[in-house]
């Protein structure tokens, strides 16, 4: 083509370059395993991301004087260890022990202080199976339906 | 019944989809395969570019050395269309 | 009925495999006998399709739990509209939706294809039903909603949607989106078409137009839709988190504008050939990578469907789609040159191309953010991720860059703009729009960015009314400003229903400005017969009362709004906490009062532990509803430029 063509695409490449990797490098946090941060408490890491599970006890929503929610999260392969959370903000939808968390903030003096917190909706798209149907039934009610195989 | 609909459907399908391939009289009525209707259509878009070319003239978007260009060749576009469509 | 829609599947993959081969074939040979039964065959599919979804369809409305799916995503006591939007609240039912939708697209054009050229239209018939084709083998094979359910007896009731999705706009968002994601395929498969049988002048790109922004319309009225519901029920004050599978929605919507600009330089000057193939490609890419990235679970999301194996099966066709254009291109390169260079940096050529490059330069960043903590644990080691701060950085900028763009590109001459006639054109607006950045700072104003936003919307807005003016001037400079109006812009239609959509981003823009850059976020807490005041508006708790409903537990709080200067009754605002009984969730549910100056936002976030006070979250978004409202002008403005001219027009 021509060499204004050529020379513009340049132009926007390099430009363009520059202002993503400068944005990059302002904002990146790290997206780090629960289980670092079980096993390091005292180390202070800085704007990260943590996936975890909300555990059943110890949710605490206070609304005064500051709405502040805490609770302690743990990873779902290894429920013993559990990191405390604080996070001053809605309790947001959905939130509740054994639901799947996404945490952004800092972990300080071995407890993430978050900036921003999401629930995962299991029930949205994963959807339970009949197999847990079954197990919730109790053995009469089992007995009372007459089974397809028969 | 669930199979029955099978067979209706199966059989609507396969008639309608071969019936091109073996009617006796393909081109006739409303599935003539011709380029009219994209004729008309181009003749249409000709006129509207030529509209546009004789706006952006007048408002000086365009030079007249450009301008006598670009109008020539979308005439004798034209010229080719309309010639087709008499056809 | 389960097995009828299995059927109507399978018959519907058998058809679109027989328009794939078929079309192909018939577009070799030059074959008019097979091409008209390929043309019936994309019908019947979409047909057999239609069957099939409505096969499912009924059993969600019957209740037929022998359906896995319909168990999974339905229970008796959701009313019949969202039993039906349950086709799409789980990832097989909503592929099935996607193929249904993408083989209606496909059967429109089949319909209208006997009377279009006889060289191009099979392969495009071709090309089409070999879309329809991945899709539903990926729904009979991968992902059917037609299994038998997995349980030793057939449960007396379902599982039930999620409450969140049962909403009126779970009814039509999905739709809408789809309905623009798939309706590019019309325009990528004349392209390819257009490649295959060498039929390389701008036929396609007429025939493609009006479905690329067709496509384009339903995207952008899709994407508005999903914000504005996020908005009404998330809580969070805002419309737009960046989250990928938002993102997986806007990168087409941004390829797609982009494509909407450069055909117009191909339409006029036979120039970016070679670039448009590439970029309609890039965008029904696009498409389909969405619906890759939100069903594969790379990248976390928290509406993501839930991650399974068929993300391989995506790639797979986005290479092999890759491949053959890449070889097309390659074998078709002469007939895709062109003769003409851009000569001129001012000039309306140069104008397209840095509007192309802008966009392309915000699809980058946007798909950058995506993949970043799959690119970054790759090369590093260490994943990592940018959330909404990247985003805006980076695309504040750039999209700015684009509104100024809109008031000048217009305005430059083709091939090569003079001086002279940029200042007659630029100086009045760009002095006025500098009046007005200082008369922003002087009321008060703050912030570099949201003062550049809104002047440059003056821009704009001067350029468009300028244009139009000019343009009554020359066209009928002795009639009735009124007539000569009229007359310009029916004889006009497309250009200046083009401008309208322009405006429509304009207001769009100034409603994502204010309500971003000043919004006010309080909270605070309440007892009754409290007042709370915040700007211009007093907030009285009236009552909290708990109440009982069939499907929840709930907490409102009754708040009326008087003007804090009057005491004027301004309206009420009722904000719940809802308790779901049957998944034990717990969701708030938002109070919202609009008017044309902002919105007050109230979310009620709990009560302390006596009951008697409420803890309330204030949020007041200014000018939020310029943002719905833009969009709608922009949709009329698609309606106007979508509108087929009446035949034999006048000259």
């Amino acid at each position: 083509m021509g060499r204004s063509f050529l020379s513009l695409i340049v132009v926007f490449i390099v430009a363009a370059g520059l202002l993503v990797f400068q944005a990059t490098q302002g904002t990146a946090s790290a997206v780090v395993p629960l289980n670092d941060l079980v096993a390091t408490p005292k180390q202070d890491r800085l704007r990260i991301r943590v996936a975890g599970r909300v555990a059943d006890g110890g949710i605490d929503y206070q609304i005064q004087p500051r709405i502040v929610l805490r609770f302690n999260v743990q990873d779902p392969g290894n429920p013993s260890g559990t990191v405390p959370v604080v996070y001053e903000g809605l309790k947001p939808d959905m939130f509740m022990g054994g639901r799947d968390v996404l945490i952004d903030g800092d972990f300080r003096e071995g407890e993430i202080k978050a900036s921003q917190l999401l629930t995962q909706c299991p029930s949205k798209y994963e959807p339970p199976s009949p197999e847990d149907l079954v197990k919730s039934k109790t053995p009469n009610e089992v007995d009372a339906h007459p089974s397809s195989a028969s | 019944m669930t199979y029955i609909s099978f067979l209706i459907l199966s059989i609507f399908v396969t008639w309608y989809l071969l019936r091109p391939l073996f009617a006796t009289e393909v081109l006739g009525g409303g599935e003539v395969v011709s380029d009219r209707e994209s004729l008309l259509d181009q003749k249409e878009r000709c006129l509207q570019v030529l509209k546009d070319l004789e706006l952006d003239f007048s408002l000086k978007k365009i030079s007249e050395s450009d301008y006598t260009t670009m109008k020539g060749s979308l005439q004798r576009e034209l010229g080719s269309v309309l010639s087709r469509l008499k056809a | 009925m389960g097995e009828f829609g299995h059927f109507a599947l399978a018959c519907a993959w058998f058809l679109a495999l027989f328009g794939f081969i078929g079309g192909a074939y018939a577009g070799l040979k030059q074959h008019d006998r097979l091409f008209l039964s390929v043309r019936n065959g994309t019908m019947l599919c979409a047909l057999c399709l239609l069957l099939s979804t409505g096969a499912l369809g009924y059993q969600f409305l019957t209740n037929d739990y022998t359906n896995q799916f319909v168990w999974q995503f339905s229970n008796a006591s959701m009313q019949a509209v969202y039993k039906i939007s349950a086709i799409w609240g789980g990832m097989d039912g909503s592929m099935l939706l996607w193929a249904l939708i993408l083989s209606g697209a496909g059967a429109a054009v089949a319909y209208s294809s006997a009377s279009m050229p006889r060289s191009l239209m099979p392969w495009v018939l071709s090309i089409l039903n070999s879309s329809t084709l991945f899709f539903t083998t990926v729904v009979l094979y991968l992902t059917n909603p037609f299994r038998y359910i997995n349980a030793p007896f057939i449960p007396p009731d379902g599982n039930g949607l999620n409450p969140l999705l049962q909403n009126p706009y779970m009814a039509v968002h999905p739709p809408m989106l789809y309905l623009g994601f798939t309706t590019y395929a019309v325009p990528f498969s004349f392209c390819m078409g257009a490649l295959l049988s060498n039929n390389l002048g701008n036929e396609w790109l007429r025939l493609t137009r009006r479905w690329a922004l067709v496509a384009w319309s339903f995207l952008t009225f899709g994407i508005a839709l999903g914000g504005h519901w996020a908005y009404l029920e998330l809580g969070w004050g805002g419309f737009w988190a960046w989250d990928p599978v938002e993102n997986s929605s806007f990168l087409p919507w941004i390829t797609g504008s982009a494509f909407l600009h450069s055909i117009m330089v191909q339409e006029r000057k036979n120039m970016l050939k070679f670039w448009n193939v590439w970029l309609i490609v890039l965008t029904y890419g696009l498409t389909v990578f969405g619906t890759f990235l939100t069903r594969s679970g790379i990248v976390q999301s928290v509406h993501a469907f839930a991650s399974t194996d068929i993300g391989w099966v995506f790639l797979l066709y986005l290479s092999i789609m890759f491949l053959a254009t890449a070889a097309l291109t390659f074998l078709r390169r002469n007939e895709l040159r062109s003769s003409k260079t851009i000569e001129s940096l001012l000039s309306r050529e140069a104008a397209f191309l840095v509007n192309n490059l802008l966009f392309l330069s915000i699809c980058f960043a946007v798909l950058w953010g995506v993949m970043f903590p799959v690119l970054s644990e790759a090369i590093t080691g260490k994943k990592q991720t940018i959330g909404i701060p990247f985003f805006n950085a980076v695309n504040v900028p750039l999209f700015l860059a684009l509104i100024a763009l809109m008031g000048l590109g217009p305005m430059i001459a083709w091939r090569k703009a003079s001086t002279e006639s940029l200042r007659r054109s630029f100086l009045a607006p760009f002095v006025g729009s500098f009046a007005i950045a200082m008369f922003l700072l002087w009321v008060g104003i703050e912030g570099f960015y949201p003062i550049l936003s809104y002047s440059l919307c003056f821009f704009v807005t001067w350029t468009i009314l300028a244009e139009i003016h000019r343009g009554m001037k020359v066209h009928k400079p002795a009639e009735s400003a009124v007539g000569s109006l009229v007359s310009l812009l029916s004889r006009h239609r497309i250009r200046y229903g083009g401008y309208l959509i322009h405006f429509g981003v304009v207001v769009v823009t100034i409603g994502i400005t204010a309500s971003m850059a000043h919004k006010t976020e309080v909270e605070f807490t309440l007892g009754r017969g409290e007042t709370h005041t915040q700007g211009r508006f007093n907030l009285t708790l009236n009552s909290l009362e708990g109440f009982d409903t069939q499907n929840y537990e709930a907490l409102k709080a009754q708040v009326a709004v008087t003007s804090a200067k009057d005491k004027e009754a301004l309206g009420s605002l009722e904000p719940e906490m809802r308790f779901y009984k049957k998944n034990k969730e717990t969701t708030s549910e938002v109070a919202i009062r609009s008017s044309l100056r902002e919105d007050l936002y109230l979310v009620l976030a709990g009560v302390d532990t006596s009951g008697e006070r409420a803890a309330l979250k204030l949020f007041i978004n200014p000018l939020q509803v310029w943002l719905w409202f833009g969009i709608l002008v922009m949709m009329l403005g698609s309606l106007v430029v979508v509108i087929p001219q009446k035949r034999g027009s006048k000259v």
